[in-house]
């Protein structure tokens, strides 16, 4: 039973020579080697400039609803409010054209007197407008987005036809095209 | 199989119940009136031995109430469960209580009278046990009449000074012996510990409501933070039960990496738990040590998920991300290196003269009291009952077509021996650990499958259940086929063990009751997420240990 | 007896403030051993470069500066307790170990150390303190501080036997109740640690009991009763019980050095090298109860008691045995 305490004493003599606290930001971890940034870290979010287009998939996925989008006349803002996040990369994951990324930043506290004052990381994509009535319909990204996909992914025999059907279509606003419906021969009822 | 359908059969004669059978599950389904439901706890829980595991009460609006009575068979015959259901009428939902036959319903049933208004009558205890004590019951009236005593008082206000009998000592809710909230009112002889209070809730967030607003993969992200210690095991028993809901079947790689997952949650449990036990009894040597021991397994979370806890890897249908290639080697040298320090905590505990001196011959729970209140986890493996959710309705890649291993049990049923078992289990995870890691090495494949839709879910309830570090963990699922739950059940492994702890604590000293407290590895987090609380016998100055078995509920 | 010159009476007031300064130094090498053991850092003996302008040079000092936090805040009194009691207690237990650390030798010099029964005079001093701690535990209101208090009771009896039999086995040795001709014996002949290593060690184990040190911190266990008898003390009242507990420290290991030691005078150079052999010896034996107290879990109150009987207690009467078998046959050493 005291041979436990003899072993103990060892032990913690050959502790006093290596402790294990390490400066801030750490640079070797418990292994003692240096430590790397890890790809999978979950930290601060960036938006792509070029990438993202602005659909919005992010918000809808977003499990704590944190990323809200809010559209103003010339353009759509994707905002994430870090502090309702609880980075589980659901975003990063649905994004379609991987325009978003968490990078492993992670000193994102901010003082401030109520929890409306978080960091928050915004960006913003132009709308463009309709073309029968002037009110802001799509990212113009995504529109190009969309019909650079459907044009890839489409038998080749149909795709003149929808490329036509695009080009007409995807420039009105959903209201519009309601209303105009008849004229461009997409209402249902169209064969009377 | 032969005692399932002894069962069945003896059900069919005796009481003309009829039950339906869900192909695909394990799970019978008895429908029955609420007559009957006293008579079948005892046959199932006298004769055959089945467990009670929880009771669950479900809204069904216009419909009434349904009280569900989940029986678990499954230590005896793999995966099977009997789940009774009685319907309730909305204007009279009165039932009969059955915490005189069963033990373990007293809690359950308390929980379930403070969330609906049903009543079960006759029940020992019926006092909050998440909410405070003055609060209204039922919910909807406005009176509290009948919760003072005979003075006029609250019982939970506390005593003056000058009325006190026996001294009267509160443990918590705000005490440097509890990391979370809990209160302990404990009546002491000088030293000696003759009664305790227990109430609960101080950590209670309301999440079994919060999973009904959210879909099915948002409620994974809810699962994981319902306990800061165990995120995997919750995320693995809600997807069991999810997928149970859907038909799906994980792929192999899926199944690894979930066992991955989980057992190395339970290696750094178990060594926090030494930690924290060691800081009980005073020895702050050993926190220091085993903490740092248990930073090689969260580094070994940090490089294989990118956060050190709450992973966030699993997904309905198998896993997010992949593990392959050099990370596996790394973390097996992580692994050596975690059970060289293991090793040597082992040692510091085994032969050091005072941890056995503070340990042994307290807080002893024998078998036939663990049976009966239906103890869970390390706490009953330690009485020497091999009980043990992996290997009773295997899951992931425990079963023996993928990893071999053993229960660990101990004889002596005292604080020592749940000691042992822990650091035991330490070891035994290391081992499932490496095979797991081979296995990924050899095999190729997914990691996911394609989730089904929830209109064609094959049933609209399922039961799923894990083995967290500190016991069995039982999600219960009801859908309506949207993709929405219509309602969630939890029942977690430390609501069943706190239930222990008055029989636990009477007649041991104050300076015992911290380390008693610690060695049942209470969880107020994974505890209060429901509301039940129980109180034995406050107002009577009686010797628990004297008392009959039964008596805990009162 | 001719009065004090003005050289004794300004060292009078000296002493104790020496000693106080000695207890800093000692719980600053209790905190940094014992981090270090643990694979922690502890407070800093030499601040980094980069760190200088906030922290100063050194963290030597920290266990003052904590005092010095703790004197600027405010006391709340609770409104059931004894008020005069519980605010006094602190106060009794101030006084007595001041004057107790006036009688205790430093590197051998003390005015008053060479009154005839100083000896006897320090260990009554010094259980001044345990009285005023159960007294205060008492008088707060706290279920806390009467448990606490309780256990300060039952362990104050278990390690004052043997430091009492230890520190007169001594005096029989050296025939004398005063500790100035205790050292001066030792000076001439050998340590009293070689000659009587029995009493050295149930003085040692004592001692620990007494400061509160692992395994025997019994009244002060925060995991079962927050903080003993000085849970309801906050503020000034429990700045004074960390000077207490500061004083009782430099105390104890100025008493084992002076009756074990020779109080730190190296034979042929007394003046010279006593001020370093004393503060050496002095880290020494703190070195040596760190450890017991790194390595230690705390023991029950029960288990310590049953515990101090069997081993120092039996310890400390065989070196009064010894003690008076050693003075019967070597008369011609003392």
């Amino acid at each position: 039973m005291k041979y436990g305490v003899v072993k103990l004493t060892k032990e913690l003599l050959r502790n006093a020579i290596h402790p294990v606290t390490v400066n801030y930001p750490a640079k070797k971890d418990s292994l003692g080697e240096l430590t790397e940034i890890v790809d999978e870290s979950r930290g601060k979010h960036r938006f792509d400039e070029v990438k993202c287009v602005g659909c919005g998939a992010c918000a809808i996925v977003c499990s704590s609803s944190a990323i809200t989008e809010s559209d103003s006349d010339l353009e759509r803002t994707l905002s994430v409010e870090i502090g309702r996040c609880i980075f589980c990369g659901r975003c990063r994951d649905i994004c379609p054209e991987k325009g978003l990324e968490l990078t492993p930043e992670f000193e994102i506290s901010k003082k401030g007197q109520n929890a409306n004052d978080c960091i928050r990381v915004e960006h913003s994509v132009p709308l463009g407008p309709c073309d029968k009535c002037g009110r802001p319909t799509f990212p113009i990204r995504q529109i190009e987005s969309v019909k650079k996909r459907v044009s890839e992914n489409i038998d080749p025999a149909n795709l003149v036809t929808v490329n036509k059907d695009m080009e007409i279509f995807m420039r009105y606003c959903p209201d519009c095209r309601r209303t105009a419906s008849y004229a461009l021969r997409t209402h249902p009822r169209k064969s009377y | 199989m032969g005692r399932t359908e002894d069962i069945i059969n003896g059900l069919n004669q005796r009481l003309g119940t009829d039950f339906e059978f869900k192909a695909g599950t394990k799970i019978y389904w008895f429908y029955t009136n609420r007559e009957r439901v006293r008579e079948i706890a005892k046959y199932l829980t006298g004769e055959f031995k089945a467990r009670l595991i929880n009771v669950s009460v479900i809204d069904r609006g216009l419909n009434g109430y349904e009280v569900i009575y989940h029986y678990s068979l499954d230590h005896l015959d793999q995966y099977v469960h009997f789940n009774v259901k009685v319907q309730l009428p909305p204007e009279e939902p009165e039932i009969e209580s059955i915490s005189d036959i069963a033990p373990e319903a007293s809690w359950s049933e308390r929980e379930m009278m403070e969330f609906t208004p049903v009543r079960f009558i006759d029940h020992p205890d019926p006092r909050h046990l998440w909410l405070p004590y003055e609060w209204p019951n039922p919910v909807e009236s406005e009176k509290c009449e009948h919760f003072v005593d005979k003075n006029g008082k609250l019982p939970f206000a506390p005593d003056t000074a000058q009325k006190l009998e026996r001294s009267l000592i509160p443990l918590g809710p705000y005490h440097p012996l509890l990391i979370e909230g809990a209160y302990f009112r404990v009546k002491l002889n000088g030293e000696t510990i003759t009664d305790v209070d227990v109430k609960l809730g101080w950590n209670h967030r309301g999440i079994m409501k919060l999973f009904e607003g959210r879909s099915y993969s948002r409620g994974v992200f809810l699962a994981e933070r319902v306990c800061g210690i165990c995120n995997v095991a919750h995320t693995t028993a809600y997807l069991n039960a999810v997928e149970t809901l859907g038909g799906i079947e994980i792929p192999d790689r899926a199944r690894y990496i979930r066992t991955l997952m989980a057992e190395l949650e339970r290696i750094h449990s178990h060594l926090l738990w030494l930690g924290v036990a060691g800081d009980l009894i005073g020895f702050k040597t050993l926190f220091m040590l085993s903490l740092k021991a248990r930073e090689q397994v969260l580094d070994i979370f940090e490089s294989l998920t990118g956060s050190r806890r709450a992973p966030a890897m699993n997904l309905i249908g198998g896993i997010r991300k992949d593990v392959k290639g050099e990370v596996i080697t790394k973390t097996n040298r992580r692994l050596q290196t975690m059970k060289k320090e293991t090793a040597k905590l082992i040692e510091i505990v085994y032969n050091h003269p005072l941890t056995r001196k503070r340990l042994q011959g307290i807080g002893k729970l024998d078998l036939f009291t663990a049976k009966n209140a239906g103890a869970v986890g390390p706490t009953a493996r330690a009485s020497g009952w091999k009980l043990d959710i992996r290997q009773s309705s295997p899951y992931a890649a425990y079963g023996p077509e993928y990893t071999t291993w053993d229960i660990v049990t101990d004889e002596g049923g005292d604080v020592w021996s749940r000691a042992i078992v822990r650091l035991k289990e330490i070891l035994v995870s290391a081992d499932i650990l490496v095979q797991c890691l081979k296995a990924l090495d050899n095999n190729t494949g997914p990691i996911s499958i394609e989730a089904a839709d929830p209109k064609d879910f094959k049933f609209n309830e399922a039961l799923g259940k894990a083995e967290a570090p500190r016991g069995e963990l039982v999600y219960y699922v009801v859908s309506d086929g949207s993709n929405i739950p219509y309602s969630v059940r939890i029942r977690t492994p430390s609501f069943r063990n706190n239930a222990l702890l008055p029989k636990l604590l009477s007649g041991h000293t104050l300076a015992d009751a911290p380390i008693i407290i610690g060695s049942i590895d209470p969880c107020y987090s994974c505890t209060d997420r429901i509301i039940t609380i129980t109180d034995s016998g406050a107002k009577k100055n009686s010797n628990m240990a004297a008392s009959s078995q039964f008596a805990w509920s009162q | 007896m001719e009065l004090p010159s003005t050289i004794s009476i300004a060292s009078i007031v000296f002493l104790p403030i020496v000693s106080f300064f000695l207890g800093i130094i000692y719980g600053y090498e209790i905190r940094k051993v014992s981090a270090r053991l643990q694979s922690r850092r502890g407070p800093w003996l030499l601040v980094p470069k980069s760190l200088r302008g906030t922290l100063g040079v050194t963290r030597l000092f920290q266990p003052l500066y904590d005092i010095i936090k703790l004197l600027c805040k405010e006391s709340l009194i609770p409104s059931t307790s004894t008020k005069g009691l519980f605010r006094s207690a602190p106060y009794i237990a101030l006084t007595c170990v001041i004057v107790a650390a006036a009688f205790t030798p430093v590197a051998t010099y003390s005015y008053l150390a060479s009154f005839e029964l100083s000896l006897v005079v320090i260990l009554y001093l010094l259980l001044g303190v345990p009285f005023a701690f159960i007294l205060g535990g008492a008088a707060s209101a706290s279920p806390w501080g009467v448990v606490g208090s309780q256990r300060e009771a039952e362990l104050m009896l278990a390690y004052e036997t043997p430091l009492v039999i230890a520190a007169f086995s001594i005096a029989t040795m050296a025939d004398s109740l005063s500790v100035q001709k205790i050292i001066d014996v030792q000076a001439t002949r050998l340590p009293f640690l070689l000659l009587n290593p029995l009493s050295a060690v149930a003085f040692l184990v004592a001692i620990i009991g007494k400061l509160h040190l692992k395994p025997f911190d019994v009244p002060e266990a925060e995991v079962e009763i927050v903080a003993g008898p000085a849970t309801e003390y906050g503020g000034r009242l429990l700045a004074i019980i960390e000077i207490v507990k500061t004083f009782l420290m430099a105390i104890c290991v100025g008493l084992f050095i002076a009756l074990f030691l020779a109080g730190g005078s190296v034979p042929g150079y007394e003046k010279l090298f006593s001020i370093p052999t004393f503060l050496l010896e002095g880290l020494l034996i703190v070195l040596v109860m760190t450890l017991i107290h790194t390595l230690n879990p705390r023991f029950r109150i029960d288990q310590a008691l049953i515990w101090y009987v069997r081993v120092p207690t039996i310890l400390a009467i065989s070196g009064l045995v010894w003690a008076y078998a050693f003075r019967h046959f070597f008369p011609a050493f003392i």
